[in-house]
């Protein structure tokens, strides 16, 4: 229950702040889509009539799909370099729910958010396209909730040495756009890719929703394996900075 | 009255710098205790310290008889803090929306909050500004807001870290009313720092003065003035002293003779006021014109000086 009030809360916030910074929002959209339209347009008449259909349908899910990993990695650390900035961090540190339950409720709050706008980005990228998908939302939801809890423990982690360093955009820019390093990776059989975050959901997305396939329970055990252990490692670094910050009282000084 | 905060030999250090050198004190139930101290001190690392917001080197922190590093999270419950320096608020949501977000932060929904907002927002004067956002009030407003979104879950503990520094004065009598209005008709307990000694001398049931990180003195505000009760006398002569009429006043105690043109006057501090008849025989006897006397009771900023002055010698 207390998460189902935390996510409302911060469903709230962030409905408010697009109300009241609309434009922001607006022309981040635009300029979102924007790109997806310059990559569509320019892969088909770079290709021309030689461009096989399935790749186009790869670029839509997956420029859809690193849209949503890309701003869940970083909604978690930006969010706790955002909060250390503005002098807040320490009062969400104030509640007796606890700090990595309240970060946990607001990064899901922000990737559901992320996917519905995704999805209604992927709407209009297939309306203006012409190319229809044929997609399971329900199948596309939860998988691409298991595939994204590996980068929100990347943006624990990430977010915990913000809290130290403060400055580190360079870093968080590195790792968004890896994002679209590991999703081009060979994970399939299992090799040494296959264990990188990510990697192993985003391929398997695109096999389903792109190439009809259909896969083993055992992948999507594996999907969820890979995604605990790094949410794992990411709440370890994350606990290990809180620490140093909570030492060096590095929380609410920027 | 229940002590609800034990402070236990508390040691806090930056590298080689000591912020707190081993600090006891307790806080009791529906009691205002004032923590006095130059910048520096460690007055805001001790508030942090009891918030777990800081982890120290030495000494116990409970609260409520639980201990503060073990029981962190739920000691939150029943306690509401303002931080110093900190924002403690969103600049780019209302009062209403900012007191939402930190009950929902606290578990609450908006239903269950719902008349305490109402009271809140109506006792700390933001009623008519609620929906506007907090970043277009004064520093008092959002000071304000900040105090409302803390103790939106009623906490029966209110730690204020310099709550009114840089306020105007009426903001600053809003928050001592209702920082009065808290401990004495809710019998909640509050532990406040500041550097404004009127407004310290005038809630605080009794007073810690800190220094280097070290206590110097933990004293009701009775207590206080009994053990610092020197009056101050000021009287002023009508004309110089002599060397020989100097003289006569070596046995009174430490005292100062301040001269200008042709008036004297002798400043004098007494912790017996019947002392002053002595200083009224030698005036006597010296055939001097009184002019005038001024009697100057010692204030808490009197006392916080000579305290912190004395360690410093």
């Amino acid at each position: 229950m207390t998460y189902v009030i935390l996510i409302i809360n911060e469903l709230k916030k962030m409905v408010k702040e697009i109300r009241r910074y609309y434009f922001e929002f607006i022309t981040g959209t635009i300029v979102m889509f924007g790109i997806f339209l310059a990559l569509f347009f320019g892969l088909k008449n770079f290709g021309g009539n030689n461009i096989a259909s399935d790749s186009l349908d790869s670029l839509i899910v997956g420029y859809i799909l690193w849209g949503i990993a890309m701003t869940s990695f970083q909604s978690v650390a930006s969010m706790i370099w955002d909060e250390s900035q503005k002098g807040t961090l320490e009062k969400l540190y104030l509640s007796q729910i606890g700090i990595e339950k309240i970060l946990l409720a607001k990064v899901f709050a922000n990737i559901l958010f992320n996917i519905f706008f995704n999805i209604v980005i992927l709407f209009l990228a297939m309306l203006i396209t012409g190319r229809w998908l044929n997609i399971d939302f329900v199948y596309f939801i939860w998988m691409v909730l298991i595939s994204v809890i590996s980068l929100i423990g990347l943006g624990l982690a990430g977010g915990g040495i913000a809290i130290i360093h403060k400055k580190v955009t360079s870093l968080l820019s590195v790792f968004s756009f890896g994002i679209i390093g590991l999703m081009a990776l060979q994970v399939y059989p299992i090799n040494i890719f296959s264990f990188l975050p990510y990697a192993p959901g985003a391929k398997t997305l695109i096999g389903v929703i792109v190439y009809d396939q259909t896969y083993p329970l055992w992948r999507y055990g594996f999907i969820l394996l890979n995604s605990l252990v790094y949410l794992v490692i990411g709440l370890y670094v994350f606990r290990m900075y809180d620490k140093k910050a909570r030492r060096l009282n590095k929380l609410g000084v920027y | 009255m229940s002590e609800v905060i034990v402070v236990e030999n508390l040691v806090k250090k930056y590298k080689d710098i000591c912020a707190v050198n081993d600090i006891s004190f307790t806080v009791k139930k529906g009691e205002i205790l004032g923590f006095l101290g130059p910048n520096g001190a460690g007055k805001t690392t001790t508030i942090k310290s009891i918030l777990s917001l800081l982890e120290y080197e030495g000494g116990n922190i409970s609260v409520n008889g639980m201990d503060a590093k073990k029981y962190k999270h739920k000691i939150m419950s029943d306690m509401g803090a303002v931080l110093e320096g900190a924002r403690n608020i969103y600049w780019h949501l209302s009062p209403d929306e900012n007191i939402n977000y930190f009950a929902g932060i606290m578990g609450l929904s908006t239903n269950k909050i719902r008349e305490e907002k109402e009271y809140l927002l109506k006792r700390l004067k933001l009623w008519d500004v609620k929906d506007k956002e907090v970043r277009e009030f004064s520093k008092g407003m959002q000071q304000k807001t900040a105090i409302a979104a803390s103790i939106i879950h009623k906490p029966s503990i209110l730690l204020l870290d310099e709550p009114t520094l840089g306020l105007d004065v009426e903001t600053k009598n809003d928050i001592r009313e209702w920082i009065l209005s808290m401990s004495k008709e809710q019998n909640k307990t509050v532990l406040i720092t500041s550097h404004d000694m009127s407004f310290m001398e005038s809630i605080c049931d009794r007073i810690l003065i800190i220094k280097k990180g070290k206590l110097l003195s933990n004293h009701s505000m009775t207590e206080l003035k009994d053990k610092f009760a020197n009056k101050k006398y000021s009287i002023t002569i009508k004309e110089k002293f002599s060397d020989s009429d100097k003289a006569g006043f070596k046995d009174i105690g430490e005292h100062e003779i301040k001269e200008d043109q042709d008036l004297s006057v002798l400043t004098v501090s007494l912790k017996n006021s019947r002392e002053i008849y002595n200083i009224f025989d030698i005036l006597k006897l010296q055939n001097k014109e009184i002019l005038d006397i001024n009697i100057k009771e010692n204030t808490l900023e009197d006392i916080f000086r000579n305290l912190t002055t004395d360690e410093a010698k």
